[in-house]
């Protein structure tokens, strides 16, 4: 895709900087893939540092001047923000688009969730995106100049049993984008937030959703009916350049944000609560 | 409320507000309770007044609820004291208004952390319990804001959306163990809650201003009917029907200009 030269570029011909958390897999991977390949410098932040370094091997092997720095760091940690920001302050990075990526969901009974596991998840989810959108959405404020793009999911247009928690933390990330962008532009700085649907991620493997043999399975179908990641990076990277606030990629969740108005609630969480049926279990550790 | 008589229920923010309402309001139902709050003189001053009018126990507990330490302290007392807790009162919280990037990290975090974290594993610790009982009552407290995004009150709006999603998904959830989650949204409401924000309220907010004791009253019956949500008032309902017709893409400006 190519992409205007304005976008890539600062005013004085340097390459602009964006920074990617839970950029090691998924959706994070992808989008790092397509603001290096449209040359972007890039910071790349997750967890697993193995993880980064395929990554960053990946992309200096196609790099025709990118700068892609990776930063291994436990983004659910309290201090994970201030981390990120210090490590940009130490390698003089200025940051142009920062993508508030990395989080991870669990389905279950909410009565037998690991208190401490929802609490790793409301720290990466809702904190750390907060506190990040804060630093370097202040710093933006102050250049005049920059652009932020949190990650929510469709699965914040409506209340899922089964999946409170995970669903209330990107209603959070959903509503506070949605004000932080009415804030921060007057200012230059452009804010949006994407919805992906199922996508073909860890994710759902983590939350506790697995395919089975049998192709006809709950886990099966929800695996079967995932969105292709890098799809889904294509339509971020692409509606927050178009200066879209509201990013849902692919029809089918398009078609789910405008029709879930119209439906009420009891037949949604009827519906859902068949469907979870399943995952009424207690969550297991996964190896 | 009669349902409530000879309960204990354990009330979050109960040193002023709709905290202290709902105290008085289940205090009259005849419910024992146990108060939670940071002021420990305002506690005890509630404490004396409640058992001198009715015949109930009223037990005072100090935490700061904005901590994982203050969570933890006030589960710990609960355990310690041997109170078991038939009903729970989620209404610890508080705003700001204001530019987000000019708000300070701590307070921002201490915000989350009281509107959603403490809120959240309250109710799962004693909804637990509960659900083991097979009965039991809890109440969230969300606001009008958990509908409708606004420039200048994002983080609170925003964790006022989480408690609207996860109180609505908790109700189905817990509803097969006999345990009944009803989320409340007020909207303006006449306690501190202005004055620790810093708003100031302009015409069209007051004209929807409640008292704390006639949305404690509302909210309590609803959670005694088992109903999921309360919206308390008609001027408070027209607002949130009135958001549900706007396109979401509005939201946000409309609720700017509205409430500022």
């Amino acid at each position: 895709m190519k992409v205007d030269r304005q976008y890539v570029r600062r005013p004085d011909g340097t390459r602009r900087t964006a920074l990617i958390t839970g950029a090691g897999s998924g959706i994070g991977r992808e989008l790092c893939r397509r603001y290096h390949a449209a040359g972007f410098d890039l910071v790349a932040a997750s967890l697993l540092g193995s993880e980064l370094a395929c990554l960053k091997e990946e992309l200096d092997a196609k790099s025709s001047g990118q700068h892609v720095r990776v930063f291994q760091v436990d983004l659910a940690q309290a201090d994970a923000a201030q981390a990120v920001l210090d490590f940009c302050d130490e390698n003089g990075i200025r940051v142009d688009v920062l993508v508030n990526n990395a989080g991870f969901g669990l389905a279950g009974r909410f009565v037998d969730q690991p208190m401490s596991r929802l609490r790793e998840m409301l720290a990466l989810n809702v904190v750390t995106t907060t506190a990040l959108s804060h630093a370097f959405g202040g710093r933006m404020r102050q250049r005049g100049s920059g652009m932020i793009l949190n990650v929510a999911s469709t699965i914040a247009f409506q209340p899922l049993p089964f999946w409170a928690v995970y669903a209330g933390s990107k209603a959070y990330v959903s509503s506070f984008t949605q004000a932080l962008a009415g804030e921060l532009r007057p200012f230059g700085v452009h804010v949006a937030c994407l919805y992906p649907g199922t996508t073909a991620t860890r994710f759902l493997d983590t939350a506790g959703i697995h395919k089975s043999v049998r192709p006809w399975s709950v886990g099966s179908l929800i695996h079967g009916a995932a969105m292709d990641p890098e799809l889904v990076a294509h339509c971020g990277f692409g509606g927050l350049l178009r200066g879209g606030r509201r990013i849902i990629p692919g029809l089918i969740n398009k078609l789910h944000f405008i029709l879930i108005k119209l439906i009420p609630n009891s037949v949604i969480l009827a519906v859902v609560h068949g469907f979870m049926k399943r995952y009424r279990q207690p969550n297991e550790e996964r190896r | 409320m009669r349902v409530f008589a000879g309960k204990t229920a354990l009330v979050t923010g109960a040193s002023s507000g709709i905290g202290a309402a709902c105290a008085g309001a289940l205090a009259t139902a005849g419910c024992h309770l146990v108060l939670a709050a940071r002021r420990e003189e305002r506690l005890a001053a509630l404490k004396e007044a409640l058992e001198g009018t009715h015949a109930i126990r009223v037990e005072v507990i100090r935490a700061d609820l904005s901590t994982r330490q203050g969570c933890e302290d006030l589960i710990r007392a609960t355990d310690e004291k041997g109170l078991a807790i038939d009903i729970l009162i989620n209404n610890a919280g508080f705003g700001y208004e204001g530019d987000f990037i000019s708000q300070s990290d701590e307070r921002l975090g201490e915000m989350i952390g009281l509107n959603i974290t403490t809120l959240t594993f309250l109710t799962q610790h004693f909804g637990t319990l509960m659900a083991r009982r097979h009965s039991g009552y809890i109440l969230l407290t969300s606001s009008v804001g958990g509908f409708t995004p606004c420039p200048r009150i994002a983080v609170y709006d925003a964790t006022k959306a989480y408690v609207l999603l996860l109180g609505e998904a908790l109700h189905h959830e817990l509803r097969i163990h006999g345990v009944t989650v009803t989320t409340l949204c007020p909207g303006a409401t006449a306690t501190e809650f202005f004055s620790v924000s810093g708003q100031r309220l302009n015409a069209l907010v007051r004209m929807t201003l409640m008292s704390p004791q006639a949305v404690a009253v509302k909210a309590l019956k609803g959670l005694a009917h088992g109903r999921s949500l309360v919206v308390p008032g008609v001027m408070n309902k027209l607002t949130v029907w009135s958001l549900r017709l706007l396109p979401r893409s509005l939201m946000a400006p409309v609720s700017a200009r509205v409430m500022f």
